[in-house]
């Protein structure tokens, strides 16, 4: 009996090991692109947002990103990195900074800082340097660091550029 | 745990410096170019860091836009028949960000002295061909040199152009022309066209591709209705984009025309007192002899007198007469030729429009004068030779002079 006992503990330890070593966090993303488009209902003008697949330049693109976690632990110290699309400005304060986490880099996403610290150096006719504060069209990657992405967790973030 | 932080930052940002290219240049897009967007998620699930991405795909649609078009100047040039015709160049240089079809027309808006009814036509004919022609365009993305250009691709499978710019077409960039010698294709990755010559400098990112082509368009003056008035036709060439955004060039085309009047003038050499009824008198010097008065009519004479006739062949239009020659058929029943009157004997004076002397004999060939029975020729205006006529400016004149004796 004591040895039926034991051989029972082994079983159900041997069994529920591969459960806890499989037990990790497994994060999807997906993306959005959609567009603003003016349509009349009922007599009026209303302002839809739209699939974007066609753009004309000059109008604006509304990227929302999508994560989940779909795994069975919490995901940690997650970073989202979004290079600002070739062809496309940045529009100032629209990627979504709820829990002011959000950065964004003018080197090409070699360092990346809050929009008041972005600056760079430019050399003035007479010789001497001059710090200036990036304009919005200057950045080219936006990032969102997340601590920690809870199990079934969702989340969403999105930014706003204009085609040029 | 604030470490393996730091360091997975320091790994993303590795990553997208790696992909990362520059964007800074406030330019345009080019149509058909595609705006992929792609993130990518790292985190970290206990056994590492992990990274997932997303990826969304926009296409740039066409904003059509005006050609270019330059304009020719004016022509001028002398009326000779109803299909006296003036080749004008242009060039067509596309203005949208891609590719897109072009009509070209021409048009006559206006005409003066000609009936415009031409054989086989009665308009400009534009020698474009195909009409319309499908123009390429594009705009320069970063990372050009001053002769590899880098633009989008065109979201298309590779077909041997990019957005229709194709290898020996002509582009615009900037202000510069240059030939395509090779492309590189590429569906949604940074495209390259090769120039013939390098450029002042690399463009930047923004700067339109434009292609261009010549052709000429042909205007005919049509039937000459008043001979020694100009005949004028005014045309404008269009040419039109596929959204019927249009740029026009108006233009005149002026053919001159030339006018013969022919005025014979007499003085009696031998009774002085003959002239004095002479009506339309001018004053003429001839072979040194002036001051003389020559009549268009009225003068009398008596047999044996000695007339002296001035003919006096004048263009009173705007275009040089040519192939001009005077011929005047003597009375021989009532007058014989008086030769050797003048300089070295000779028999015949010749004018030019400048006043300017030859003596002609009236044999035949040696020079530009000859009488032949009772018809006496002289080949007259710049060029002209025995049996070929010269040209006479237009508002000048010139003067064949000869002498004659009255029967008895």
């Amino acid at each position: 009996m004591k040895n039926r006992n034991l051989i029972t503990a082994v079983l159900f330890i041997l069994l529920a090991l591969p459960t806890l070593a499989l037990a990790k966090p497994a994060v999807e993303v997906s993306m959005i692109v959609e567009k603003e488009l003016v349509v009349v209902e009922d007599g009026k003008e209303v302002t839809k947002m739209v699939t974007a697949e066609e753009i004309i330049p000059s109008e604006v693109l509304f990227y929302t990103i999508t994560f989940t976690n779909n795994g069975d632990e919490a995901a940690t110290n997650a970073v989202i990195n979004n290079p600002v699309p070739e062809g496309t400005a940045y529009l100032p304060n629209t990627a979504s900074d709820e829990a002011g986490n959000v950065s964004f880099s003018i080197d090409g996403g070699q360092t990346y800082k809050k929009p008041t610290l972005l600056t760079y150096e430019v050399t003035l006719p007479d010789g001497s340097k001059e710090q200036r504060t990036a304009s919005p069209e200057q950045y080219t990657h936006i990032r969102w660091q997340v601590e920690k992405i809870e199990v079934g967790q969702t989340g969403k973030i999105s930014f706003q550029v204009r085609v040029k | 745990m604030k470490k393996n932080f730091f360091r997975l930052l320091i790994m993303a940002a590795m990553v997208i410096g790696m992909t990362a290219q520059a964007n800074n240049a406030l330019a345009a897009v080019a149509a058909n170019a595609p705006i992929i967007n792609q993130a990518t998620m790292w985190y970290d699930d206990g056994t590492g860091l992990q990274s997932v991405t997303a990826e969304v795909t926009v296409t740039v649609t066409l904003v059509p836009a005006a050609p270019v078009l330059d304009c020719p100047v004016d022509q001028t040039s002398p009326y000779t028949n109803p299909d006296t015709q003036h080749t004008y160049d242009y060039t067509l240089t596309a203005a949208s960000n891609g590719p897109d079809d072009y009509t070209v027309d021409a048009a006559v808006t206006g005409s003066t002295n000609t009936t415009l009814t031409i054989p086989g036509t009665s308009e400009p004919l534009v020698n474009l061909a195909p009409n319309p022609i499908r123009l390429g365009a594009t705009i320069t993305t970063s990372g050009s040199t001053a002769t590899i250009i880098a633009v989008p691709g065109d979201s298309g499978t590779p077909n041997g152009s990019i957005n229709d710019i194709a290898v020996n077409d002509y582009v615009l960039i900037g202000t510069e022309v240059r030939q395509v010698v090779a492309i590189t294709e590429d569906a949604t990755a940074t495209n390259y066209i090769e120039l013939d010559v390098a450029l002042p400098a690399a463009p930047l990112a923004g700067v339109g591709v434009y292609e261009q082509v010549t052709f000429t368009v042909d205007v005919f003056s049509g039937l000459l209705t008043a001979a020694g008035t100009d005949v004028t036709v005014d045309f404008d060439v269009t040419a039109e984009n596929t959204n019927a955004d249009s740029t026009s060039c108006s233009a005149t085309s002026t053919f001159t025309s030339g006018v013969a009047v022919l005025t014979k003038f007499v003085r009696n050499l031998t009774d002085a007192a003959a002239n004095t009824t002479g009506t339309g008198g001018q004053n003429f010097t001839i072979d040194g002899n002036g001051g003389l008065t020559y009549y268009t009519g009225g003068v009398t004479a008596a047999p044996s007198d000695v007339l002296e006739y001035v003919l006096v062949a004048q263009n009173t239009g705007s275009a040089p007469l040519t192939s001009s020659q005077v011929n005047d058929v003597l009375p021989i029943d009532y007058v014989d030729f008086l030769g050797g009157q003048y300089t070295g004997a000779t028999d015949i004076v010749y004018q030019n429009d400048l006043a300017v002397e030859s003596y002609y004999t009236q044999a035949t060939g040696d020079d530009n004068g000859q009488l032949s029975g009772a018809a006496l020729t002289v080949w007259v205006g710049t060029g002209a030779a025995f049996n070929t006529g010269g040209s006479i400016p237009a508002t000048s004149n010139v003067k064949a002079i000869y002498q004659v004796t009255v029967k008895p």
